[in-house]
């Protein structure tokens, strides 16, 4: 499935979505706050310690998703190396960590249909400016139904251009990519149109 | 009406697949995925309305926690990530974009989604972009404008491939290109 998820079940998915969302926002805004190094590396470790005690899938997994921050935290570390002011950028590290676990793990402990419901609430009230909520509704799962679709149909174009000219495909197949999504379009249009899904 | 909707959804599920292909690297060692390009394509080819809106989908649904974004980030961190405000100037990318494309009608479009792309993909999106990597990373405006800079030469030539993709879409299937339709 296409969804940010812990590999385990854990009691955090029985906590209510909206205040898992409201506790994030708080403690994101208070993080900033926080200019001591050792408090913020206190509160790190405790995070990751927390998440330990999840379980060892989940503290794995976890640490796994902080992966594509490296580059950044390369770039900070020769900065400040260069600079010469080590404790700044120890602070400003940990900080990302922190804040980015954090948000992992209301991510990963919570249904996708969860946020998608706080979401149709929130843009209810767009309805009575004569926005068409069904729209949106419709087009949120045509994306997540057509986007492993889409990279199948990648993934075939490129195999058929790498038989044909034994090269790398790389910006070439995006013409095809795009002109088979223009049919796609034209089909699912066409079946949205003929079973009248729009009509309010 | 369902044509346009339709077209939206799939240039948003266009922006995931673009970001999940594999990277090029750069002389200078820095990975680029042909995402951002998506976002570009977005402008170009469905317009500034329906451009942006394939482009909040997009971001939506990856906050939501959909690993869609380049590199396979996705969730609520991702408003956390040095790359805040190159996310959040995304849809202002698109838009822009789109904007130039549409209003330059009396040059050929290969020009006119060539600048939109320059000016909306890369000036506007960088802006927020650089705003946002100072505040994360804790650097004056101009030394994050130096680590963006680092990016500079591949959205240059994002921007000349979408220019040419634009191109080459209009003249195969001129009424899909909403930016000129």
């Amino acid at each position: 499935m296409l969804a940010l998820r812990f590999p385990q079940h854990t009691w955090l998915e029985k906590i209510p979505a909206s205040m898992k969302l409201v506790l994030l926002a708080t403690a994101t805004s208070g993080i900033f706050f926080v200019e001591t190094l050792s408090i913020m590396v206190l509160l790190l470790v405790t995070t990751i310690a927390f998440q330990f005690l999840l379980g060892w899938q989940i503290f794995k997994f976890s640490l796994g998703l902080l992966k594509p921050l490296l580059p950044f935290i390369a770039i900070i570390v020769i900065w400040h190396l260069y600079s010469g002011d080590l404790g700044y950028g120890a602070l400003i590290i940990s900080r990302l960590l922190l804040i980015v676990t954090l948000a992992n793990i209301v991510t990963c402990s919570t249904k996708t249909s969860e946020i998608s419901e706080i979401i149709e609430k929130i843009i209810s009230p767009m309805r009575l400016v004569n926005i068409n909520t069904k729209a949106i509704s419709l087009s949120v799962l045509i994306f997540i139904r057509f986007t492993p679709i889409v990279l199948e149909r990648q993934k075939i174009l490129q195999l058929a251009y790498k038989c044909r000219s034994g090269k790398r495909p790389s910006w070439q197949i995006i013409v095809p990519l795009i002109l088979s999504i223009m049919d796609d379009a034209d089909h699912v249009a066409q079946a949205l149109k003929s079973r009248s899904t729009l009509r309010e | 009406m369902e044509k346009k909707i339709v077209l939206v959804s799939l240039f948003a599920a266009l922006i995931a697949v673009l970001g999940l292909a594999p990277k090029v690297m750069l002389a200078s060692g820095v990975p680029i995925t042909a995402q951002s390009m998506g976002i570009m394509l977005c402008g170009t080819v469905l317009g500034a309305k329906r451009g942006t809106l394939a482009v909040l989908l997009f971001i939506t649904l990856t906050a939501l926690g959909l690993p869609l974004l380049s590199g396979g980030r996705g969730g609520l961190g991702i408003f956390a990530s040095p790359s805040v405000g190159f996310i959040v100037g995304f849809p202002l990318a698109a838009y822009v974009a789109g904007l130039i494309t549409t209003k330059l009608k009396m040059v050929k479009i290969f020009y006119s989604s060539l600048l939109g792309a320059i000016i909306g993909g890369i000036f506007v999106l960088y802006i927020p972009g650089i705003i946002g990597m100072s505040i994360i990373l804790g650097k004056s405006i101009s030394e994050a404008t130096v680590i963006a800079l680092i990016y500079l030469p591949g959205d240059l030539i994002k921007a000349f491939l979408c220019a040419t993709l634009t191109q080459t879409l209009f003249k195969l299937r001129p009424a899909d290109v909403l930016s000129r339709s």
